[in-house]
């Protein structure tokens, strides 16, 4: 009797563990039977109505359910790349493999991958204004509806991409030889001509001014005429970030388009070199983020978009002085409201060739004799 | 003799001989699979710039040369590459060459380190090197102008590019020409003393000759190498608009669509000028027994005796590693103790710090990256040396009629502009999926076919010096084809081959942009960390990579050095 007690107990015992498993399989698998989003339209559906912190929160659970690395290709330089994707893991747990190269090198990459159908490409893209706009044109990007555009300058927002950062041109000068800095590019083509360090590719940026010149009143020709004039004599570069070292250094005393952002870091270190007062207007270029068409991995694709374009732009104003696209963060955008120019999608595009050739004409010489 | 052993006899001798047989057919099958393999490495990018070049819009075409004749200023720009090129190129054979003498077949004190220090500007990626000289050479901001107040010389000139890319090449010269001194049968120079002739005389007249090939075939690398140069020109020619042929189109591959056409056409003439070369350089070699010097009488190494000349000569030598290697060094370590660079003074010494050491090793990814690197440049170095060591067979002992052709295959990817290279093979491999895309495999072809003009060069060189009666002395003995290879001309290339895969595990380690568009997140190479420091536009922190590039290499080399000179490799 005791006997069949204590077996009917140890039945019953087990009987209740079973029911207990099974309750809490059962409860775990029907979460798991929940189908995961596998389009970004879906997971902006899961999350659709959420806000803040919650909508994080559930971005990540989304996120951490994929089980394919999560891929980032960006044009931003290397220390930039480093700190977003340690920001991100930390922000999120979610990890990054990245790859970076600069922005053409970036575009032949992605377009050559896309056209040989390659599983294992890119989620997120990162470039600059032009080349988030060839993906565009050749639908390497996805819709992107997301609430939080709507604090960013609508100038900076496409259906496919948002812009995250604004890269600004500035001339800058060396503070040691320089105790009476331009005040206008007019002042400073006409007062630094032949003492200028002028580079040999921003096209976009001569463009931009040129216009805004125009609109001003001055003719195309005498535009050009005015940066032809500054550029005898004047030391021609190629990259931005190896002039403004040269510039702090000393090997010129102004440079005409300097990445105010690099001037900025530079400046923080004490390199003896400055761009403000700004020389206004303020050619800038926007960099942006875009969703890979193909992505495997939409929940994280969502995540780390939403993640750069919210509070990620102040970390990386602070961090590294690059300017955000929502004026609430501070930056450019905010510091000289009207006097900022966005270089416009068509110099880059369908007038690309003229600009470049009456560039090359300016600051070259088209004789086929060398000047200066 | 009884019945037994002679069937023994016979049976021993059918062995042999279809032992021997199958031995025979070694070497040309493994002529097939090198020709192969050399055909598939090349082909690649050959095809790319072939069809970027020659097509426009799916159909065949010529606008891409008209396109490039008529960019402004190309006829200067021309002029300009052609004083670059030539100047360079003889500049660094006299350097190069000189200082090979003096280390490898001279008593001069120091000479084992000396011989590693001469190599230094081969380890750092030239746009370092170059950075380095304008610290140096700059009329604004530079260690010459500030300390003596001379700015007569400018590295912004001309002669300033091609005085610098001369320093660079120099060690390319001096590793060829080390090879080829070592295998030198001193007895020659010797009778050439003993008859009256002086040591200038023995050199111009003996001891020159005797190195026509490598001499012929450095020239025709170093002028390459010069015209297809963007770096030093870039930033060395840009600041005063001498403008180069590269440098002068180089925009066009950065537009969209790039137009590979342009530079394309650039590389097709040079292409045929580098055939023509080739085949001049195959018909001023004819008489191959002229610079034969490894012969069956054998000979054992002798220093040529300096006597009082020893220690000017020693002096030189230390003056010449000096300025071309110490100060560059010197300027480069200074910039990494720097937050932002300024001409040295005694307020920029006192805000030096090392901080750059310790971020540099903070860097995501670093071990990985060094690991990667040296797994790469040591695999592509000995997988290299050994393809062109039949490759250099090939060339100078098979008697194959097109045995230049193969040669001219070899060399044309040194024609081929890294960017076009590395696009032709990310486009080709991404679609042919054979598993490397996205790892090491990738580089590993890359950097192959990158470096195999040099790898040719320096087997060929080493082929050319052995007296064909060795070979045809161990077929004479019964050795079969691949045996006589194996055993006596692989030993007697030693040094040439050494002296290569040297070269080749240094450059593969510090080439910047071969691997640029091809690397993933898990074959992350040590170049590319060089290269986002550089484009970060922190040379401090650029400079430090070039530091510890720099010292990593030559620990290495000095732990390696032992082997080799065992290995009868490179002379000391």
């Amino acid at each position: 009797m005791e006997t069949t007690r204590v077996g009917r107990v140890a039945v019953g015992m087990g009987m209740v563990g079973v029911l207990t498993l099974a309750c809490g399989t059962g409860g775990g698998s029907g979460a798991a039977d929940e189908p995961r989003p596998t389009t970004v339209a879906e997971v902006l559906a899961a999350v659709d109505g959420l806000e803040g912190p919650d909508r994080r929160t559930r971005l990540i659970e989304l996120a951490k359910a994929e089980d394919r690395p999560f891929r980032l290709y960006s044009a931003s330089s290397g220390d930039v790349v480093d700190a977003e994707v340690k920001a991100f893991g930390e922000a999120t747990g979610i990890e990054v493999e990245s790859y970076r190269a600069s922005a053409t090198d970036l575009t032949q990459r992605v377009l050559t991958e896309h056209q040989a159908h390659y599983a294992d490409g890119a989620d997120v893209l990162f470039n600059d204004y032009k080349q988030m706009s060839i993906y565009s044109g050749q639908g390497l990007l996805q819709p992107f509806p997301t609430p939080v555009a709507q604090g960013i300058d609508p100038a900076f927002v496409r259906s496919d991409w948002i812009g995250a950062w604004v890269a600004t041109y500035v001339a800058a000068w060396n503070v040691n030889q320089v105790t009476d800095p331009p005040r206008s590019w007019q002042d400073l083509l006409t007062r630094y001509k032949g003492k200028l360090a002028i580079f040999d590719v921003d096209y976009d940026w001569f463009a931009t001014l040129v216009q805004d010149m125009v609109r001003e009143g001055m003719s195309e020709d005498a535009a050009a005429n005015l940066f032809r004039e500054a550029a005898q004599g004047a030391q021609l570069v190629d990259q931005h970030t190896l002039a403004a070292n040269l510039l702090a250094a000393g090997q010129f005393p102004v440079v005409t388009s300097a990445f105010g952002y690099r001037i900025d870091v530079m400046k923080k270190n004490g390199a003896p070199v400055d761009w403000q007062p700004a020389v206004t207007p303020i050619v800038a270029l926007p960099l942006g983020v875009g969703i890979s068409a193909t992505t495997d991995n939409p929940a994280s694709a969502v995540l780390y978009a939403e993640w750069r374009l919210g509070d990620a732009q102040r970390t990386m104003l602070d961090a590294f002085g690059l300017s955000p696209t929502n004026p609430q963060y501070g930056g450019v955008l905010a510091q000289y409201p009207g006097q900022v120019r966005i270089v416009e999608e068509k110099t880059v595009t369908t007038d690309e060739a003229r600009w470049k050739a009456l560039y090359a004409d300016v600051v070259r010489g088209s004789s086929g004799k060398v000047t200066g | 003799m009884t019945q037994s052993t002679l069937v023994g006899g016979d049976e021993h001798l059918r062995r042999r001989s279809s032992t021997a047989r199958r031995s025979d057919l070694a070497l040309p099958a493994v002529t097939v699979v090198t020709l192969v393999v050399v055909a598939v490495l090349v082909l690649v990018p050959l095809g790319f710039l072939v069809v970027k070049t020659f097509t426009a819009n799916g159909s065949f075409s010529l606008a891409a040369f008209a396109e490039t004749l008529g960019y402004p200023g190309v006829g200067a720009a021309l002029r300009t590459t052609a004083v670059f090129a030539v100047l360079s190129t003889a500049l660094a054979l006299l350097l190069g060459s000189a200082t090979a003498f003096v280390l490898v077949r001279t008593d001069v004190p120091g000479r084992r380190a000396l011989s590693v220090l001469v190599l230094v500007p081969l380890i750092l990626p030239s746009v370092l090197y170059a950075m380095a000289w304008v610290f140096i050479a700059s009329p604004q901001i530079g260690l010459v102008e500030h300390v003596l107040g001379w700015t007569s010389f400018s590295v912004y000139s001309v002669v300033g590019m091609a005085l610098v890319q001369a320093l660079a090449m120099a060690p390319l010269v001096y590793l060829a020409f080390s090879g080829t001194f070592a295998s030198m049968d001193p007895s020659l120079e010797e009778a050439a003393r003993v008859g009256g002739a002086s040591a200038v005389a023995t050199f111009r007249r003996v001891t020159l000759p005797l190195a026509r090939p490598t001499v012929l075939s450095t020239a025709v690398l170093c002028f390459t190498l010069s015209v297809e140069a963007f770096e030093i020109p870039i930033l060395l020619g840009l600041p005063t608009k001498q403008f180069t042929l590269t440098t002068l189109i180089y925009q066009a591959i950065g537009d969209y669509p790039p137009n590979y056409g342009v530079a394309g056409a650039v590389s097709v003439l040079l292409v045929v000028a580098l055939a023509l070369v080739i085949l001049g350089q195959n018909r001023a070699m004819r008489a191959t027994r002229s610079f034969q010097t490894i012969s069956a009488k054998g000979f054992s190494s002798r220093r040529l005796a300096l006597g009082p000349w020893r220690w000017a000569v020693c002096g030189l030598a230390w003056f010449y590693v000096g300025v071309t290697v110490v100060l560059p060094l010197l300027m480069l370590g200074y910039a990494s103790t720097q937050g932002f660079y300024q001409p040295p003074s005694w307020a920029a010494f006192a805000t030096a710090s090392l901080k750059s050491y310790a971020d540099a090793a903070n860097t995501p990814s670093f071990a990985d990256a060094a690991l990667n690197t040296v797994l790469l440049s040591v695999v592509v170095a000995t997988a290299l040396m050994l393809l062109m060591s039949v490759v250099a067979w090939i060339r100078v002992r098979s008697g194959l009629r097109l045995a230049w052709v193969v040669e001219s295959i070899a060399t044309i990817p040194l024609v081929v502009p890294g960017l076009i290279l590395g696009v032709a093979l990310l486009t080709v491999y991404v679609n042919v999926d054979l598993g490397l895309y996205g790892g090491l495999g990738i580089l590993v072809i890359a950097y192959m076919t990158r470096y195999m003009p040099f790898g040719v060069r320096y087997a060929q060189n080493a082929m050319y010096q052995i007296d064909d009666h060795l070979e045809e002395s161990a077929r004479v003995s019964g050795a079969s084809r691949w045996r006589s290879f194996v055993g006596v001309l692989l030993p007697l290339m030693r040094p040439g081959l050494v002296a290569g895969w040297v070269f080749i595990a240094i450059v593969s380690f510090r080439d910047l942009s071969t691997p640029v568009l091809l690397y993933s997140s898990d074959s992350k190479v040590f170049p590319v960390l060089v290269f986002e420091k550089w484009q970060n536009g922190s040379l401090s922190q650029a400079a430090t990579m070039g530091m510890i590039m720099v010292v990593f290499l030559l620990v290495v080399g000095a732990l390696a050095a032992v082997p080799i000179r065992r290995s009868g490799g490179v002379r000391v």
